[in-house]
């Protein structure tokens, strides 16, 4: 009876544990991703060895980041995002009061100067030459009348009827009269001569200054409403009324770029750059997506290796890379709205394969230190992944 | 011939029971002893196993096990992206993070204030690959609003200690469990209806029906987290709550590090060697590249060298088998003594010594036999009763070891019998006569 019992037990026993063994080999199967990463295969064909590279959608005119000439408090933003600007177009202005005030001031001199010398070109007055006229006729008549005094006393003097002191009178007054009368004839000679050329000239001078003056202020004015300098669409606006405008913004007042055709900045670690060809073809994902992708076309290289920029976006990267930045154009069937400027993207580009002759990474590395007798078998621990 | 012996063994039915139990004990602990250790083995790469879907870990060539992380720069990622064969590469951060968190007591009704260690998770942002196997409550997608993170369920019970989390409810249950422990008072904002202004004709919009509250909220490096979700993860050794969320976001849980990324998790393009792409990674890269199966071995070698765990078992293991030894050997001896007679006679009538060693032979076959059924038998239901995610046991039978502790019991089995055979061996027939 006991015998019977054992071997059942024991059996079933057995067969438990092997059961539970079994079923405990089994692992559930590997699950997909949700959102498959983004993947060097473009039509189900593999890009051969691509560089990877991060990049950042950008205007095919560069982002433009607007500043400002002069410091001041915003009065108006003449423009919305997303509007289209064309060359010229006033984007935001400041507050000008203090400007116009000093333009009108200019321009006031510039009046006073300009009067100043219409003034020296009329010269003489017209009303001041009869009494310049009246003087040397009086002057005349005086010098007529003192010379026939003079010619009496010489008649009188000869004939011992006045006295020296009479005779010596009559002659100087006669010679008074004629410097009173070539005064007055001077004078008016003087007058009817109108104004002295020197002075004209500095008075044209100080018109040239003052326009100048008036010219400055007009520009000074102007300055203080940003325009754009080239067309394009306004990305962001950073600057809004009564806010302080300051030559050293931290961020752009406005950002400007023309998003006809859209750009990738793809930067190229300088490890890969030996493997980078220029010319080749590329492709752009969203930032770790794997649809849609891009057949995005080489634009331009800028051959100026710069340190790595924060892409990655982590809390601090200590800069240890230098990139070579290189351009691509996106195709022109992106659809305004389909990709923003600003966006980060992940670029293969295809390159030549990585000669493993040249690897300075012996691949010896790989494996685990040194096996010893306690490793444990893989194909024991295949068992249980499956 | 053998049901004579059968007879034979079955005829005292104490030292029969007696001798199937020792072997039965020295069975089940070496299967027992053997099924903790290498349970506890798999859980300290529980999280290798945890993730799946990628075919190579990429990691730093000195990294010696899972929680050995050896961070590496970033460009690393682009670097293995540019491998031929690969079809992606994604990062992942592993790391240790301090959680803290308020609650207010179940009894008392204090708050208590917590900072635990836990094991963060940093998951590719937009594949979310190396997700947890299983959501126990909320969805994983909610990883992508902001502050959002996943906690594993066994986990919970270090974040809230003492408050005797019943981790065996029902996810709706767990949920209102965790929502009243935790300060809020209502699960937060979510699926709550908002009036629109905007849009007329429209009173309400439901504006995320889908998405789940948010359980409790946490910090961590100053910065606030928010339980989306509840994960079932395998326990980990360290047994430390384990924390998912996005890469970007692991970043900001974490203190300021120049190097942040702890593996690049790869899939290889259907039809390449795993092997030969690995080998690549690593000529382009310098970086180690090792499959799944690879790494864990890796993990449990560091384990099996540098720590003391395995000799601790390896003793317990000893220890049974020698006291199964003695145990079986003894009675075994004492009951062939007992039977003496009739070897005698059976030799009087002239059977063989081979076929009287057959005979005992036998009989320690049977007895090996049954107690090793019943020994493995036992040590499964006791590992049965104790499975699953809540338990605190690491459990777990690798086939190899039921052909060990067969073999093992064999082995006892042979030297238990040893003696007797001497013994019916050197047997005079003529015993049978004497007194």
């Amino acid at each position: 009876m006991i015998r019977w019992l054992f071997t059942l037990l024991s059996i079933s026993g057995v067969i438990l544990a092997v059961v539970v063994v079994l079923e405990l080999r089994k692992s559930p199967p590997p699950t997909p991703p949700r959102q498959p990463p983004p993947m060097p295969i473009v039509d189900k064909s593999p890009i051969p060895s691509p560089v990877s590279a991060t990049g950042v959608v950008e205007a095919m005119s560069e982002n433009v980041l607007i500043g400002t000439n002069i410091p001041g408090v915003v009065a108006e933003v003449l423009v919305k995002v997303d509007d289209t600007v064309t060359l010229g177009q006033p984007l935001f202005r400041l507050d000008d009061r203090q400007s116009r005030a000093d333009l009108k001031a200019a321009q006031a001199k510039l009046a006073v100067a300009q009067a100043q010398l219409e003034r020296l070109k009329n010269f003489p007055r017209k009303e001041d030459l009869p009494p310049a006229e009246a003087f040397v006729q009086e002057a005349s008549a005086r010098l007529a009348d003192a010379d026939a005094a003079w010619q009496r006393a010489q008649r009188l003097f000869q004939r011992g009827s006045i006295s020296q002191s009479d005779y010596d009178r009559d002659r100087y007054a006669f010679s008074v009269a004629q410097a009173a009368r070539d005064k007055a004839v001077a004078e008016l000679a003087r007058l009817k001569a109108g104004s002295w050329d020197r002075e004209i000239a500095i008075s044209e001078a100080e018109i040239l200054s003052s326009q100048a003056n008036v010219e400055s202020a007009k520009v000074d004015l102007d300055r203080h409403t940003v325009q754009a300098l080239a067309p394009g669409q306004v990305l962001q606006v950073n600057v809004r009324p009564g806010q302080f405008a300051a030559q050293l913004n931290r961020e752009p007042l406005l950002v400007l770029g023309n998003t006809g055709t859209l750009h990738v900045r793809a930067d190229i670690d300088e490890q890969d750059l030996d493997r980078f060809d220029p010319k080749a073809k590329a492709f752009a994902y969203l930032k770790g997506r794997s649809d849609p992708v891009y057949a995005i076309t080489p634009y331009r290289v800028d051959p100026y290796v710069i340190p790595k920029r924060n892409l990655t976006g982590e809390n601090s990267e200590r800069i240890d890379t230098r990139v070579l930045q290189v351009i691509y154009t996106l195709p022109k069937t992106v659809k305004r709205g389909e990709l923003y400027v600003g966006q980060q993207m992940d670029v293969f580009i295809e390159s030549k394969p990585f000669d493993s002759s040249k690897s300075r990474f012996a691949p010896e590395v790989q494996k685990p230190a040194e096996v010893s007798s306690q490793t444990i078998s893989k194909e024991s621990l295949k068992a249980k992944s499956g | 011939m053998g049901w004579i012996a059968i007879r034979m063994l079955t005829g005292d039915r104490a030292k029969f029971i007696g001798i199937v139990f020792g072997l039965a004990f020295a069975s089940a602990l070496i299967m027992q002893q053997g099924s903790i250790f290498w349970g506890l083995m798999l859980r300290t790469c529980a999280q290798i196993y945890d993730l799946r879907g990628a075919d190579l870990w990429v990691m730093d060539p000195s990294v010696q096990f899972i929680d050995d992380v050896k961070p590496m720069l970033e460009r690393q990622l682009g670097i293995v992206r540019g491998v031929e064969g690969i079809q992606w590469a994604v990062p992942l951060y592993k790391g240790n993070a301090r959680a803290k968190l308020t609650f207010l007591d179940k009894t008392t009704g204090k708050r208590v204030d917590v900072t635990e260690q836990v094991i963060l998770i940093g998951l590719d942002d937009n594949s979310l690959v190396g997700e947890p196997a299983e959501m126990f409550t909320g969805n994983l997608l909610d990883l992508h609003r902001p502050n959002s993170v996943i906690v594993d369920k066994v986990g919970l019970r270090k974040l809230f200690p003492r408050q005797g989390l019943n981790l065996t409810k029902t996810p709706e249950e767990f949920k209102s469990q965790l929502v009243k422990l935790s300060r809020r008072k209502e699960p937060a904002i979510m699926s709550k209806s908002i009036q629109t202004n905007d849009i007329p004709n429209t009173k309400t919009v439901d504006t995320a029906s889908e998405a789940s509250p948010v359980l409790f909220e946490m910090e961590m490096n100053e910065h606030r987290a928010e339980v989306v979700g509840v994960c079932n993860a395998s326990r980990t050794f360290q047994s430390n709550a384990v924390i998912y969320t996005t890469f970007s976001r692991a970043k900001e849980f974490v203190p300021r590090e120049r190097k942040l990324l702890s593996y690049v998790l790869v899939k290889v393009q259907p039809g390449q060697n795993h092997a030969e792409i690995a080998k690549r990674i690593t000529q382009q890269s310098g970086l180690a590249a090792l499959t799944t199966d690879e790494f864990v071995a890796k993990t449990i070698n560091y384990y099996l060298r540098y720590t003391g765990i395995p000799i601790n078992f390896m003793t317990t293991v000893i220890l049974g088998f020698i006291v199964g030894t003695a145990i079986a050997g003894q009675m075994f001896y004492s009951f062939t003594l007992e039977n003496i007679r009739q070897f005698g006679a059976l030799k009087a009538m002239g059977v063989g010594n081979l076929r009287i060693v057959g005979m005992v032979l036998l009989q320690a076959g049977l007895v090996g036999f049954l107690g090793y059924g019943l020994g493995v038998g036992g040590a499964t239901l006791f590992g049965m009763a104790n499975r699953g995610q809540n338990s605190e046991l690491a459990f777990y039978t690798h086939w190899y070891l039921l052909l060990l502790d067969a073999g093992a019991t064999m082995i006892i089995c042979v030297l238990a019998s040893l003696l007797s055979v001497l013994k019916v061996v050197m047997l005079e027939p003529a015993i049978v006569f004497r007194g």
